[in-house]
């Protein structure tokens, strides 16, 4: 018990950075700056966690309304369900394979039991924090619908603590299973990527399945359905509770008298997934670490004619962008936060409307963007940007260097070139999302690309200053002291900075946007006007980004 | 060819002094051995020359440009290898290889040649195609030293170059060293191993707790001593803080 605590303590003082947060050093005058970029994120984001908690009160009252008050924890623990066991994926890979500190622990007299209890813990706690911000309202709604004092408190503290075990347990299993088949020789690194997407489509494949059966109406059969939920208050709970039993037990726990039964079957059932993911892990762990970082040696001579197509000459810039983009691509945690999103957006729109049949239903969309075309347009070229916004590739440039960083910064790399070779790797990857986005939606929607054309110029060169923004938050303060590749990226304060800052930027450029809009201008001017503003504040923070750059390369320590 | 000029360097808000007030020349044709204990300025000092680390005061000039002023100018004058070679780990060592001919901007020919030439110097040429997370720790090194070559510099800096490298590749760099001086060109580097010092360089310099307490050729830093000394004990001498040393001036 004594080392599990000792090496969680050490896992969160690393993950969290706790000792700089704690260090005396921040009530300092010049680290000011830090409670204030705390109070400026919380307050950029306090408005969509408004609207956040109006969507959930709303939900509550609707679903009140049609007496299925019930089916409100059930929906909370099935999505609390994927978002754990999704993110779990990615956290469980980075924490129990890819930190640096697995090859130091294995040295050590420790049981693997002991290394995977805390590394499932650190995960663990990392979870509560994310869950904690979306379920601490829904728990408060959900207080308004099923009232209680001091027990319903109690309660629901111990159903959140429990709430992401299981799901979290079930990832672990599937990523220690899955290191340790593919720890074989060779090409390690692109079956485990193949295999973590492949999985992740089965997952949501499954997931869209199982929703489309629970809700499946037969023609004729409306007027009964709509009835049935009337009528039987457990309804919608029943239907999902064939799939998800679990969240059928979690939201009895509050609605059914003998709820002491249904909270005691989902904290037994919680423990007990648990103990079988240790059995597991303690059985399998360290198959799948031990050797997991060798790589292969073909020890092979390169012949003259790969010697001389590989050493082809190229311009500085290209040059970053290739290793930048070579790196981001082999790394698997880089990969799965950076690249993702362009294999994901086609599987959502593509597959996922043709597999719930909503695919079917875009006619009314399809009328609704003829009739206010030239707004809609509009609305693409802002959604094509809000991907760029998403995607933590520009955020993350310099920090992904981690200790590499040296290198970079000894050679004689133009100051320009730094920045257009960093930023050509978001660049490309935005531009494949906004394609895949583009041909997602003319598949259901059958508008003619000429029409796109402009949404898809405007969304693509939006793309520029958002990334700008991204290099330029990055560079401020670089997290390039890092063991664990996940740290560059999911756990980067800069990620969510750069989204702040560049949220206020999509205001600043939708403002006058709508206002010109409301003003009844002409469908060119207003996209003649965004062109003008995205130019204009690309070439401005272009100049800052290479200044900003000269100043601060040297003084990185 | 290398100029330090009152260079001083202070961490954790000028609590701790890791370079004190240094200055010294470098010349052409030279190798430079940089001695001193742990800790005491030599990694400090070479990150300031290769500029991975600001000084505090004083100025660096590499070829007469200011690498402050200049940082861009200066850098294209140098090769430089670290004491730990951190190198991306998912690049194949021709990848960075090529990375690197880029950012100097090496023709294709020479480039191919260069790197040929010192990937069989080092028998490292039929590992250049892996992964270099495949590389041991003098297999990083090597590629650390092909790196800093190809683009054959002025000046050759090295933080600690013979470590982990196996015997005959440290006989080979040290070949490679005095070949490079023939040419006109210089070495900087700083080395515990006081027999390769003692061996190789033209003029040594050692730094004790920041400040340079020494510097010459053997025979000076022997003259100085008073007596016929190897290295190790001069060396032993001159970092010992005691009154009686002769090259602290009282």
């Amino acid at each position: 018990m004594n080392q599990i605590i000792h090496l969680l303590k050490i896992n969160l003082i690393n993950s969290f950075n706790i000792n700089t947060l704690f260090s005396k050093e921040i009530l300092k005058k010049k680290n000011i700056w830090k409670p204030l970029l705390f109070i400026f994120i919380v307050v950029s984001i306090a408005p969509s966690y408004y609207l956040y908690i109006g969507f959930i009160e709303n939900i509550g009252k609707s679903l009140l309304m049609i007496n299925q008050e019930n089916y409100l924890m059930v929906l909370v623990s099935i999505s609390s369900f994927m978002i754990v066991f999704l993110f779990g994926i990615f956290y469980v890979m980075g924490y129990y394979y890819f930190s640096k500190d697995s090859d130091l622990l294995i040295s050590l007299p420790i049981k693997p039991n002991n290394i995977v209890v805390s590394k499932f813990l650190t995960v663990l706690i990392y979870e509560y924090l994310l869950l904690g911000v979306f379920l601490i309202p829904v728990f408060i709604v959900n207080k308004t619908l099923v009232g209680g004092g001091i027990v319903y408190i109690i309660k629901s503290i111990i159903l959140f603590l429990s709430l992401p075990i299981v799901p979290l347990s079930l990832s672990s299993i599937f990523v220690i299973l899955l290191m340790k088949i593919t720890n074989i020789k060779g090409r390690k690194d692109l079956f485990r990527i193949v295999s973590m997407f492949a999985f992740l489509f089965v997952v949501l494949g499954l997931q869209i399945v199982i929703q489309r059966s629970m809700i499946n109406i037969e023609p004729g059969q409306e007027q009964e359905f709509i009835s049935q939920v009337f009528t039987d208050n457990s309804f919608l709970l029943e239907s999902a509770g064939k799939y998800y039993p679990l969240a059928k037990w979690f939201s009895l726990s509050y609605y059914s008298e003998s709820w002491i039964l249904y909270f005691t079957l989902f904290v037994v059932i919680t423990i007990l997934v648990f103990l079988f993911s240790l059995f597991i892990s303690n059985k399998l762990y360290f198959k799948g670490l031990i050797g997991g970082e060798e790589s292969r040696s073909k020890k092979k001579n390169i012949t003259s004619k790969e010697y001389s197509s590989i050493l082809k000459k190229s311009s500085q810039s290209v040059s970053i962008f290739i290793k930048d983009f070579k790196v981001l691509l082999r790394t698997p945690i880089f990969l799965f936060n950076c690249v993702s999103t362009v294999i994901l957006i086609p599987f959502i729109f593509i597959f996922m409307p043709i597999l719930t049949g909503a695919g079917n239903m875009m006619s009314p969309i399809r009328d609704l963007v003829e009739s206010n075309f030239e707004i809609a347009m509009l609305i693409f070229a802002g959604a094509f940007m809000i991907f760029s916004v998403l995607n933590p590739t520009a955020s993350t440039s310099f920090s992904r260097e981690g200790k590499h960083f040296w290198i970079d910064r000894s050679l004689p790399i133009n100051f320009s070139s730094h920045i257009i070779g960093r930023i050509m790797s978001p660049m490309l990857l935005h531009t494949l999302t906004v394609a895949a986005m583009t041909f997602g939606v003319n598949y259901f929607l059958k508008l003619d690309f000429v029409y796109l054309i402009l949404p898809v110029i405007l969304g693509i060169v939006g793309g520029v200053p958002i990334s700008l923004i991204g290099l330029i938050v990055d560079l401020k303060r670089p997290l390039l002291d890092w063991t664990n590749p996940q740290r560059a990226v999911k756990q980067n304060l800069n990620v969510l900075i750069a989204l702040a800052v560049n949220l206020i930027f999509m205001i600043i450029l939708a403002g006058p946007t709508y206002f010109l809009i409301k003003m009844e201008f002409s469908f060119l001017i207003i996209i003649f006007i965004d062109f003008f503003i995205i130019s204009l504040s690309s070439a401005l923070l272009y100049r800052y980004s290479i200044k900003f750059i000269e100043k601060k390369l040297p003084t990185i320590q | 060819m290398l100029e330090l000029k009152n260079i001083s360097k202070t961490y954790s808000n000028g609590k701790v002094k890791a370079v004190d007030n240094i200055s010294f020349t470098h010349k052409e044709g030279e190798i430079l051995g940089f001695l001193g204990p742990n800790g005491a300025g030599k990694t400090t000092t070479i990150k300031m020359i290769v500029g991975l680390l600001k000084p505090d005061s004083g100025t660096i000039t590499i070829n007469g440009i200011d690498n402050q002023q200049h940082s861009i100018e200066a850098k294209k004058s140098f090769g430089y290898v670290p004491d730990n070679s951190q190198i991306y780990e998912r690049l194949k060592g021709i990848e960075y290889l090529k990375f690197i001919s880029d950012v100097f901007q090496i023709p294709k020919e020479e480039r191919e040649a260069s790197i040929k030439k010192y990937s069989e110097m080092f028998s490292l040429t039929n590992a250049l195609n892996d992964m270099v997370s495949s590389y041991s720790h003098g297999m990083k090194q090597k590629l650390s030293l092909i790196s800093a070559l190809i683009h054959k510099p002025d000046l050759f800096i090295l933080d600690e170059p013979m470590v982990g490298l196996d015997p005959k590749s440290s006989f080979k760099l040290k070949e490679i060293m005095r070949e490079h001086c023939n040419e006109g060109k210089s070495v900087f580097f700083s080395t515990h191993v006081l027999e390769v010092a003692e061996k190789i360089c033209d003029r040594i310099a050692i730094i004790n707790e920041g400040k340079i307490i020494a510097l010459g050729t053997m025979e000076e830093l022997k003259e100085k001593a008073g007596k016929e000394e190897t290295l190790e004990n001069i060396f032993l001498e001159v970092t010992d803080n005691e009154s009686n040393n002769p090259f602290i001036e009282n």
